[in-house]
């Protein structure tokens, strides 16, 4: 279990002093990392290892499209559907995972596995079409029909569990 | 029969497997620049050297970075340099590329910058979806740690500095750098007023800093090793050197090539494979997104020719379309993404850009109505006058706004037809396949 306490103090220390709010956005990280979403608590918990009111980290919170105040599925499909990508068929991959999944963009399986979400360039564009798995593994060119066996190999692993890339701090035992 | 011009690519395109560690670094020349300039020059002599060498920032502004460098005021400390690694720009992947593949390129930049201008620190600024980037970053700075190229007493001198990696979390307007540095300090990232905020003069925690582009920084190694006339030997005389090219779209080959400042578009097109089998040549894109479409191939690839050809080179990305490709569609998902990015800062871009795709869906939706070219390109004054030049206008707050503007203007001026056509006959004139509409179940937001 990660203690946003604890990472604080080490995030906090590689800005210069009296600079402790540049560690906010990391921080942001670690407790969704945590919890898989920023819930109210987190955001609360957060604003008090800082000495911000919760306002402000719900202003930038809300402002950044990685954070996310509700829940979602254990693996987060994010396909782009920018310039480079429909050229070469984003709309049909959407299409066949909407299939695949019986969801539509920015829904959740009824079996909490999946989130599909639509985003902009990802810069992976000499692989188009592309979609991120997790915040993490690009992976292109990715069609309709290669969906399932891509999405066959994220099956569920509770103890597995790695929804967002990490922030890459020793973790807390 | 054309070749890259190795430069910045050269060490991950000879040595795929392993480039981004310290190991291959060392026998491939990382960090000779920086132990070249610690020993046999003052930072005063640096930021000379980079001014001769006529660098131009390879973000997307093309501002001198020599120019950049000596406007940092000399006796304020502290100073900081930060890495704009934040691309975003539509079909431009080459710093992905680059800070996966050769981040050890990017820090010695970045510390040579550091020593040039007396700054104690330098961040990183990536991408929050650069997850692998990010590991490569934080491995390769614990390698280079290690190894004494950063932190106290770099390499017996009296230089010293610390770098830090500081990830975002998805915003394409964390790109401009006054944004960047609101981001960095826990803020919402929206852009600051200039003046009195110039990052030389008041950047990161009101200090003077340096933010420059990840290939920017990744040359200057490259100048400090192999000197001001290798470097202008490359390119033009007013845009020198190599230069990394991100080609997508309607292409064989996709990919990032380098190639010196000036190389003729249809060299760019040729290496690139060329247009997919059968198909003719619609439209280029030759600088991002945010950068007018052209529809000539005949001019070359520098930022004073795509200025005189009514567009711009920005970031260097590169998107070719084809004659199966919709202008309406291309121009809508493009208004679509400025929209989403528009950070709410300032009414025009804010309204302007929502307004715009509106109208834009309801085209090539087959809704589109009469008067909609007359509102849009009435919508695109009012975020950035016309004119010659393409320099924001000042109406939007910051460039993204003109940046929509110019493109949108661009692609109703090239094929006013095909909008026109859509309008009358209340459809999308391309067919299905080609089309790549919007599946009716999940309308784009």
């Amino acid at each position: 279990m990660i203690d946003l306490k604890r990472q604080a103090t080490e995030i906090v220390e590689r800005y210069p002093e009296g600079r402790s709010r540049s560690a906010l956005l990391p921080l942001l990280h670690r407790a969704q990392e945590r919890d898989g979403y920023l819930s109210e608590d987190a955001m609360v918990e957060v604003a008090s290892i800082l000495k911000l009111t919760t306002a402000e980290v719900r202003s930038v919170a809300t402002f950044y499209s990685m954070y996310h105040l509700k829940p979602k599925g254990r693996h987060v499909i994010s396909v782009c559907h920018n310039i480079a990508c429909s050229l070469k068929g984003a709309e049909q991959l959407i299409d066949g995972i909407e299939k695949h999944l019986g969801i539509v963009p920015g829904e959740t399986t009824s079996d909490g596995v999946f989130t599909l979400e639509r985003v902009e360039c990802l810069a992976f564009c000499d692989r188009a079409p592309m979609l991120q798995v997790d915040y993490d593994t690009m992976h292109g060119p990715v069609h309709a029909h290669s969906v399932e066996t891509l999405l066959s190999r994220l099956e569920p692993e509770p103890d597995q569990f790695d929804m967002f890339a990490p922030e890459f701090l020793p973790e807390d035992s | 029969m054309i070749t890259e011009t190795l430069v910045v690519k050269e060490r991950f395109t000879n040595y795929p497997d392993d480039s981004f560690t310290l190991a291959r670094g060392l026998t491939t020349g990382a960090y000779e620049g920086l132990l070249k300039v610690l020993k046999d020059h003052t930072p005063e002599e640096v930021v000379e050297m980079v001014k001769q060498s006529g660098l131009r920032g390879r973000g997307g502004a093309g501002f001198p970075s020599g120019a950049k460098w000596s406007f940092v005021p000399k006796d304020v400390f502290p100073k900081y340099v930060v890495v704009n690694d934040d691309e975003g720009e539509p079909c431009t992947f080459k710093d992905r590329e680059l800070t996966e593949r050769d981040p050890h390129a990017i820090i010695e930049g970045a510390l040579i910058c550091a020593y040039a201008i007396g700054a104690e620190a330098v961040f990183i600024y990536v991408r929050g979806e650069f997850a692998l980037g990010v590991r490569r970053l934080y491995a390769a700075i614990d390698e280079a740690t290690e190894q004494g190229f950063i932190g106290e007493r770099i390499a017996g001198s009296d230089f010293s500095c610390k770098v830090i990696v500081h990830r975002g979390a998805g915003a394409y307007i964390c790109g401009e750098e006054t944004a960047l540095l609101e981001s960095l300090e826990g803020y919402r990232g929206q852009p600051r007023l200039r003046p009195p905020f110039f990052p030389a003069i008041k950047g990161l925690y009101h200090q003077p800093t340096v933010v420059n582009n990840v290939e920017t920084l990744a040359t200057v190694p490259h100048i400090v090793n192999r000197g001001v006339d290798w470097f202008r030997s490359m390119g033009t005389e007013k845009s020198p050197g190599p230069k990394i090219f991100s080609v997508s779209g309607c292409v064989q080959r996709p990919g990032n090539y380098e190639l010196p400042l000036g190389t003729p578009m249809r060299d760019l097109l040729q290496i690139a494979g060329g247009l997919p089998e059968g198909r003719s040549f619609k439209a280029v894109i030759p600088g991002g997104a945010s950068a007018p479409w052209l529809d000539s191939l005949d001019m070359t690839m520098d930022f004073e020719a795509l200025g005189a050809a009514g567009s711009m080179l920005g970031s260097g990305s590169v998107i070719f379309l084809d004659d199966s490709t919709c202008a309406v569609r291309m121009a809508y998902i493009s208004t679509r993404f400025f929209n989403h990015e528009s950070c709410g800062k300032c009414t025009p871009c804010r309204e302007g850009t929502w307004w715009s795709v509106k109208v834009m869906e309801r085209i090539e939706h087959g809704e589109g109505r009469p008067e909609d070219l007359a509102i849009l390109l009435d919508v695109c004054d009012q975020m950035s006058a016309p004119g010659p030049t393409y320099m924001p206008k000042g109406q939007c707050f910051c460039a993204l706004g003109d940046s929509q503007a110019w493109s949108l203007r661009s692609a109703i001026n090239l094929f006013r037809d095909e909008f026109e056509q859509h309008i009358q006959e209340q459809a999308c004139p391309f067919p299905l396949e080609a089309r790549l509409t919007v599946s009716s179940r999940s309308k784009a937001p």
